[in-house]
């Protein structure tokens, strides 16, 4: 314990005076370390040992596959063309990171007993800050390095002073990330910015392929429409990346420095709820519960649910409960719903104007799938606490979860119907495109209740597989657990695609036979859900 | 050691109220939880805020405080904003909090936590020791004082958050339901050490369900309900004015 004299005494009922000398964050830090022993030498080489081992036996492997699978889709031409688009994404991912969390989260402990003491909090901030801005840059660095591996496999070798250009170009937006996050932590106005932001940068991330692919002057645009497009350059351009450069460097150390300026503005309950939410992640992640990860993350941004608006008439008969609570929930969040709708729209589009090709058609009903799953937080809802279907609700829990696929099933099936008709009337269906629209359409309700049974799993993996996993001998165990994650997105996947490409591939013959699975398929599958027996 | 020449130093002023909120209001979402709320709090004075479960009470207590950020509205902590650094810094060497749910260290001794909050407090001196262990004793925390808190009762978490509330220098103690989880005899302590607190001057302000704590206690009282205020004035006149009406001003 530390017995310097930092102040005059003052202890159980005595009063401040004016010109009371303050505790410096350093003097914070030496008490830990008197309180804490400090590791031994052993101990403090563990994490040395840990990347020593993990590169010895994940690196040839990462290699390996960066120089030989990766090889195939990142070349030269694809890092130009999706580049700048996928840069997008990962910075304003990262950038939104700090919505949920950020480089700077402090134990609950720590918001109470040093976040509420007259100490400076730049000073308290500063080193977590600077610890996240390095982790970012080093994992973007890293990142960047398996990209040129991949770049420069098959043996087209790439020029080293691109290369290592490209790979501090991509830590430098990694680093821009990062104090992007931190003004997100700090700020609800940089928060909503962001976060209102989000779809139109989706699309923008979009158009920059669209735009990279029509031609020279469209990749131009690409790649100087920001530092997504310049931290590519190195690798996707001719002679203008140090340019690029200079202006990304610049761009980055303009954010890194408000980030250091405002560090110290973010106000306690701000950290308070991150220190929450870590809380609630790291237990969560111990047992295995990626529901409850999500949910204690998205706590941190979460308003109040807005059910008491969405009025709707509470209906007569008790076996429609369960849809009308669902319809009332859709209606309280019209952001999931038009989610759905577009998802599932833009899906069923994708099946149909690619229908040539089974992965596009099997990318469209995966979008369809996720568009289900918007809609089925009430069923989620339900799996979280079962008690309380059984206090408040008459029916068995196994008939409630499968009444909650009803609302969502429709949904899906307008959102689905709408974009067949539409692709019907701009007279872009594919060859048998009636029976191909058709089939799409009727395998909604097939994708949206594997999205259910997903969703009833409560995104936790059951004390039954992990037992089984514990005990295996086989090494098979990662791969059970791999086939548990997407047994059903992969059933969606199959349903969804396989009759519309069939019907597009081998004719009409098998038209009945693939109708009649799709009227068999949603039965079996909503029998499942309503099964008593593995109800949660 | 004497203090470096360069060291920040607080200008808490001793003209200004211990307290004074104007107009403060704490919106979630459309629920309102607290609504224009005023308070003026004088030296050695204690409020006491009463009303029902969801009145506002600790929604006031933590907006105060600094751990809410108000709507609207302003706080003034012997003149400074707890809600704008780096004015908030000197808001909270003012300002000691008892939560309703104590906030430790899971891996630091009830002793640990003491002389952290003292430390952070800059009040470590040679007498730190000992004036740790006075107090530790007066708790009744004394022979658990190098237990970590998970092996403590709700109880004795309880008594711990005081404890770091009162090692340190403090003008201004604002306690959320500070009676919950303490036995009858640790509730009479309580009660010795705000009337303790009063005398020296320290102004205090406390949410309670408790009406014989708040009798022992308060000065004045301020009936919250649905976030607004629905009586206030001098705490006799307040319980008086209950009892007209019929009802218990924690029922409001």
């Amino acid at each position: 314990m530390p017995s310097a004299s930092v102040a005059p005494a003052a202890g159980a009922g005595a009063q401040p005076r004016p010109g009371v000398p303050r505790t410096r964050v350093r003097e914070i830090r030496a008490f830990w370390r008197t309180v804490q022993a400090p590791p031994s030498l052993l101990k403090r080489l563990e994490p040395v040992y840990y990347v020593f081992i993990t590169l010895a036996i994940g690196g040839p492997f990462v290699y390996g596959t960066a120089s030989q699978a990766l090889a195939e889709v990142a070349t030269p031409r694809a890092v130009a063309t999706w580049g700048p688009s996928l840069a997008l994404v990962g910075l304003l991912a990262l950038v939104r990171w700090g919505a949920v969390q950020g480089p700077v989260v402090f134990s609950i402990a720590d918001v109470a007993q040093l976040l509420g003491a007259p100490l400076r909090r730049g000073e308290l901030v500063l080193g977590r800050l600077v610890r996240g801005l390095l982790a970012g840059t080093g994992a973007a660095a890293v990142l960047a390095g398996i990209v040129v591996v991949g770049v420069a496999g098959h043996h087209r070798g790439v020029d080293a002073g691109r290369a290592a250009a490209f790979v501090v170009a991509i830590a430098l937006l990694g680093l821009l990330g990062v104090a992007g996050a931190s003004l997100v932590a700090g700020s609800a106005t940089w928060d909503r910015a962001t976060r209102r932001a989000s779809w139109p940068i989706f699309l923008a991330a979009a158009a920059l392929v669209v735009v990279d692919a029509s031609g020279t002057t469209g990749r131009h645009v690409a790649l100087w429409s920001g530092p997504w497009g310049w931290a590519v350059q190195p690798l996707a351009s001719g002679g203008t990346w140090p340019l690029a450069m200079a202006l990304l460097a610049v761009a980055t150390a303009a954010v890194v420095a408000l980030a250091l300026a405002r560090r110290g503005r973010c106000s306690t309950e701000r950290h308070m709820l991150r220190a929450e939410a870590r809380g609630g992640a790291v237990a969560a992640l111990y047992s295995m519960n990626a529901r409850y990860v999500r949910r204690s993350l998205s706590a941190v941004g979460a308003g109040p649910t807005a059910g008491g608006r969405a009025w709707l008439r509470a209906p007569r008969r008790p076996g429609l409960a369960v849809a009308w609570r669902d319809a009332v929930a859709l209606l309280a969040t019209p952001q999931r719903l038009g989610e759905a709708l577009v998802l599932a729209g833009g899906g069923t589009a994708v099946c149909l104007l690619n229908a040539e090709h089974p992965a596009a058609v099997a990318g469209g009903a995966l979008a369809t799938y996720v568009g289900a799953s918007r809609v089925l937080e009430p069923l989620r809802a339900e799996t979280d606490q079962p008690g309380r279907a059984r206090v408040l609700l008459r029916a068995r829990m196994g008939h409630v979860l499968a009444q909650h696929a009803l609302v969502p099933g429709i949904v899906v099936l307008a959102g689905s119907a709408i974009a067949a008709v539409a692709c019907a009337a701009a007279g872009a269906l594919p060859d048998h495109g009636g029976a191909a629209a058709l089939l799409a359409v009727a395998a909604a309700p097939a994708v949206t209740l594997c999205a259910a049974l997903s969703s009833r799993r409560g995104g936790q993996l059951p004390p039954s597989l992990l037992s089984v996993t514990y005990g295996d001998q086989t090494g098979m165990s990662g791969l059970i657990i791999v086939l548990w994650v997407v047994a059903f997105p992969v059933l969606a996947a199959v349903l969804g695609s396989l009759p519309v490409s069939i019907v597009v591939h081998y004719g009409l013959g098998g038209l009945p036979q693939l109708v009649l699975l799709l009227i068999v398929a949603p039965l079996v599958l909503v029998t499942a859900l309503a099964w008593e027996k593995f109800a949660p | 050691m004497p203090a470096a020449p360069d060291r920040h130093t607080p200008r808490v002023s001793d003209d200004a109220l211990p307290l004074q909120v104007r107009g403060l209001t704490r919106r979630y979402g459309r629920l309102v939880g607290l609504d224009a709320f005023d308070l003026d709090l004088k030296r050695g004075q204690c409020v006491a805020l009463i009303g029902a479960n969801g009145s506002g009470k600790s929604t006031a207590v933590r907006t105060i405080s600094g751990l809410l950020e108000p709507s609207d509205g302003t706080v003034r902590i012997y003149g400074h904003d707890p809600h704008a650094e780096p004015d908030a810094e000197e808001a909270r060497a003012a300002l000691a909090l008892v939560p309703d749910a104590p906030l430790l260290y899971d891996d630091l001794t009830v002793r640990q936590h003491l002389a952290l909050v003292a430390l952070a407090h800059g009040v470590v001196d040679d007498d730190l020791d000992a004036r740790i262990d006075a107090l530790l004793l007066r708790l009744g925390l004394d022979h658990r004082a190098d237990f970590l808190p998970t092996e403590l009762s709700r109880g004795l978490k309880q008594k711990t958050g005081l404890a770091c509330a009162l090692i340190r220098p403090k003008r201004l103690l604002v306690l959320d339901e500070p009676v919950v989880g303490l036995d009858p005899p640790s509730q009479k302590l309580l009660v010795e050490l705000l009337l303790d607190a009063k005398a020296e001057g320290t102004a205090i302000l406390l949410t309670t369900h408790q009406m014989a704590f708040a009798d022992d206690v308060a000065d004045r009282a301020i009936v919250l309900g649905e976030g607004k205020v629905l009586d206030r004035g001098p705490w006799r006149e307040v319980r008086a004015r209950a009892a007209q009406r019929g009802w218990a001003p924690e029922h409001a």
